[in-house]
């Protein structure tokens, strides 16, 4: 790379600038989840997916309709049923009659043709149309009957579930939750965020949002990111993290009650999204609070938990804060 | 490169700052290491080495000085150090992450560079590197305090009476004799004991040593010196028993040499446990204590003896006795050489009296053992070499001081042998033997020298405490009547 490769300090500028629009935009309609916000954004620029977890109502759904119209992409929206077939999300080769009147098999592209696909309720479906979209998330691209076609980018699966405890879910197989780059908590607003829901959404005035934002920023946005350096200590610091997720690690307290610990997407996931955080912030290179703040969203669907870990009520966000209690940065 | 020119210079600095710091840290390090240990060897260095203050001071001051010049050494890389800055400043990451990717693939390098610039514009060398005391350093000057206290405190227990410097002295004098007891060329053992002797005596006069260890290395010095006596007595008496062929007369006088020297130095080492209150291991004349052949010994001693006193006056007529109980050879003897002398005649004699008197004596003290040779002054106690070779009952004692007076006995006509000899009984006789050398060395001794040396030692047996009570009347009174001992 010669020196007119490098990227400027008018090139940062503008990615801060672009990604505090967008955050912006999303919360004149989205009450309080600023974390929430940013963090699927990040998912965005670093070219993951999200997995939204929250009880029913609290504006999951919302969040990701908005974001598909703020960012310009086009967006569609599964909803996960119990008999919903895998069909109905990649589509499916049907007997059509063409322009001139003759039958033809032709195939019908089904919701996941799109840029930001918004899979809500995931875990009501059977994990049989849960796993439909484990190539489309992966290799961003769908194979019917032999044929495979590519999906168009930038590419974000936004998946919605309730806890897996509640009546009528399934849990999501792990190889699919290892897809996931984030998994993201929706949280309960807080009583001025539920003040400031009750004015937004009661009143006769409703607001829209309209796109800021294009693919060609996004992916602009995207490979920006992925030249941002990361130094030797501070991999070698998410390394050790992802290390102790591991249940023959040693770090930590909580290593007897994982059963199967992060995949090395844990520490892509940690890394890539680092990234995002260091230029957010204006810096050129990740620090160690970085992979620090990356680590929960990264981890936490990736370490799953023994039956002990079950029993005593232990989550993965509170081994993830052991270990980063316990490992040290150098 | 230009543009990390300002971070090489800071770099620079950061080396010189490093290798500073590294060898203020070394040298702090070494410095409490060698006083820790020093506090713990100080004393025993001093006391049982005798080491001078100069060589420990001397490593201590040496190894701080090299610990100091190691820390300045090193190879340091530039980038390496800049990478090494303090993580507070994030230098270290922006210069790890500008170099991610070597020097020029990292698009974000330029920026990363001038970030670092601007870093180390409010950035000094010192910051980064500073020396970062540790919790031991300032019990520094209180060890060192500590350890220069307990060495002069230990001269204090090195202080040794000038008894001990006398006794100094007195080794170097014994190292002297022993030198010129050792004439004989053939017995360099001698040199290396009168060496190890001056070499102690020194070591006291310098004040190296403590009163203990003192005694210890004189009754080590004893020992050895013991052990060569007895070697050379043992040496004397295993050869001369074996050996009375006429061509082997001139090893009997080498060995007769080494007897001399034995008692010589049997003198010398008496002397010096009694200046040193040690107590010896055996007896003058080469026989350690509880040494289950210490009779026999003596008796092969005190054979030797008397061929040796009798060599010396002149009289080498008598042959080599084959069988001890036959005593018509000794008789003989004067036959067999018409110009003999009267002493030799009468020591024929004598040597029969003797063989009668302690038989007498057991005869009438001691029926226990009927028909064995009793021997009635054991060797148990000897404090000197003169009571000890003066032992009561051996032949050499008894017979050797009856030389004179038996002579003058014999011109008077006032005595009769047969009140001295006690009863003749049978199987209670002690018998002994005269053997001479034949003519083959001169005399070295007045006849007279040996009767008065012997009767010395005879008095001062019988002045000993540690005879048996019954003894000393009988031994005071034998010897009385022959004229040897004064009323």
């Amino acid at each position: 790379m010669s020196d007119s490769d490098d990227v400027s300090e008018k090139e940062v500028a503008e990615f801060i600038e672009d990604f505090n629009i967008l955050k912006n935009e999303i919360s004149r309609v989205v009450v309080g989840h600023k974390e929430l916000t940013e963090n699927i954004i990040v998912c965005l620029l670093s070219k993951g997916h999200a997995l939204i977890e929250g009880v029913p109502g609290l504006g999951k759904t919302h969040l990701i309709k908005t974001l598909g119209t703020v960012l310009g992409l086009k967006s569609s929206r599964i909803q996960f049923t119990p008999d919903l077939m895998p069909a109905d999300i990649i589509g499916t080769n049907m007997l059509m009659k063409n322009e001139e009147g003759i039958n033809v098999i032709q195939f019908s592209e089904g919701p996941v043709f799109s840029q930001v696909i918004l899979a809500d309720e995931i875990n009501r479906a059977t994990p049989k149309t849960q796993s439909a979209l484990l190539e489309a998330m992966q290799e961003q691209q769908v194979t019917v009957w032999g044929n495979t076609r590519k999906l168009k980018g930038p590419f974000i699966v936004l998946a919605t579930q309730n806890p897996i405890e509640m009546e009528g879910t399934y849990p999501l197989p792990e190889a699919q939750l290892d897809r996931f780059f984030f998994k993201l908590i929706v949280r309960y607003p807080d009583t001025k965020e539920l003040g400031e829901i009750i004015d937004l959404t009661t009143r006769a005035e409703v607001i829209s949002v309209s796109p800021i934002s294009d693919e060609v920023k996004i992916e602009k946005m995207q490979n920006l990111i992925r030249s941002v350096p990361v130094p030797e200590e501070v991999r070698d610091y998410a390394v050790k993290i992802l290390q102790a997720t591991h249940p023959e690690s040693e770090v930590g307290t909580f290593a007897k009650y994982i059963r199967y610990g992060a995949s090395p997407r844990g520490v892509q996931s940690m890394i890539l999204s680092g990234k995002v955080f260091a230029l957010m912030s204006g810096r050129y290179n990740v620090s160690f609070g970085d992979i620090r703040r990356a680590a929960y969203p990264s981890l936490r669907h990736r370490i799953i938990l023994s039956f002990e870990g079950e029993a005593d009520s232990i989550t993965p966000d509170k081994i993830i804060e052991s270990i980063l209690i316990s490992v040290k940065e150098s | 490169m230009g543009k990390i020119s300002r971070l090489k210079i800071f770099a620079d600095e950061l080396i010189r700052q490093k290798r500073i710091t590294r060898a203020i840290e070394y040298t702090l390090l070494t410095s409490f290491i060698l006083l820790s240990a020093g506090i713990v060897l100080a004393i025993p260095l001093r006391y049982f080495m005798g080491i001078d203050i100069i060589m420990p001071l001397s490593i201590y001051a040496g190894s701080i000085i090299l610990s100091f010049i190691y820390g300045l050494l090193g190879i340091e890389n530039p980038l390496e150090v800049l990478k090494d800055t303090d993580a507070r400043k994030f230098l270290n990451q922006k210069m790890s992450a500008a170099f991610q990717y070597g020097d020029s693939n990292n698009p974000y390098s330029s920026l990363l560079v001038r970030e670092a610039e601007d870093l180390i514009e409010n950035l000094s060398a010192q910051q980064v590197f500073h020396v970062r005391f540790s919790r031991r350093d300032p019990f520094q000057p209180l060890l060192l305090a500590l350890f220069l206290f307990l060495w002069m405190s230990s001269f204090s227990l090195l202080q040794i009476s000038d008894q001990a410097l006398t006794n100094g002295q007195m080794l170097i004098d014994t190292s002297l004799k022993i030198d010129a007891v050792n004439s004989d060329e053939e017995d360099r053992n001698l040199e290396d004991i009168a060496e190890e002797y001056r070499k102690l005596g020194q070591k006291i006069q310098d004040q190296f040593m403590s009163e203990h260890s003192i005694e210890k290395e004189v009754d080590k010095l004893s020992r050895k010196l013991e052990n060569k006596i007895e070697g050379l007595s043992r040496k004397g008496v295993d050869k001369q028993s074996q050996t009375f062929d006429e061509d082997l007369d001139s090893e009997i006088f080498q060995l007769n040499r080494k007897k001399e020297m034995s008692d010589e130095l049997n003198d010398i080492l008496q002397s010096l446990m009694k200046t040193f209150s040690l107590s010896p291991d055996m007896v003058p004349g080469g026989v350690r204590k509880g040494d289950g052949n210490n009779s026999g010994n003596s008796d092969q001693e005190s054979a030797f003896s008397e061929e040796k006193y009798l060599d010396d006056s002149g009289n080498n007529s008598l042959g080599k006795p084959e069988d001890p109980s036959d005593s018509t050879e000794i008789e003989q003897a004067p036959e067999q050489d018409s110009g003999k002398s009267e002493i030799q005649q009468e020591s024929n004699n004598e040597g029969a009296g003797n063989s009668q008197e302690p038989g007498s004596l057991e005869g009438t003290k001691n029926d226990e053992e009927p028909g064995t040779h009793q021997n009635p002054f054991p060797l148990e106690e000897p404090e000197d070499d003169m009571a000890a070779n003066n032992t009561p009952g051996t032949e050499e004692g008894l017979q050797d001081n009856t030389y004179k007076p038996l002579r003058e006995e014999k011109e008077s006509g006032e005595f009769d042998d047969g009140n001295i000899r006690g009863e003749l009984q049978e199987g209670e006789q002690m018998k002994s033997f005269i053997r001479a050398l034949p003519h083959i060395v001169d005399p070295t001794l007045e006849e007279m020298e040996v009767l008065y040396f012997y009767r010395n030692q005879l008095e001062n047996a019988i002045d000993r405490e540690s005879l048996p009570e019954n003894y000393q009347s009988v031994v005071r009174d034998y010897f009385l009547s022959i004229g040897v001992l004064n009323e």
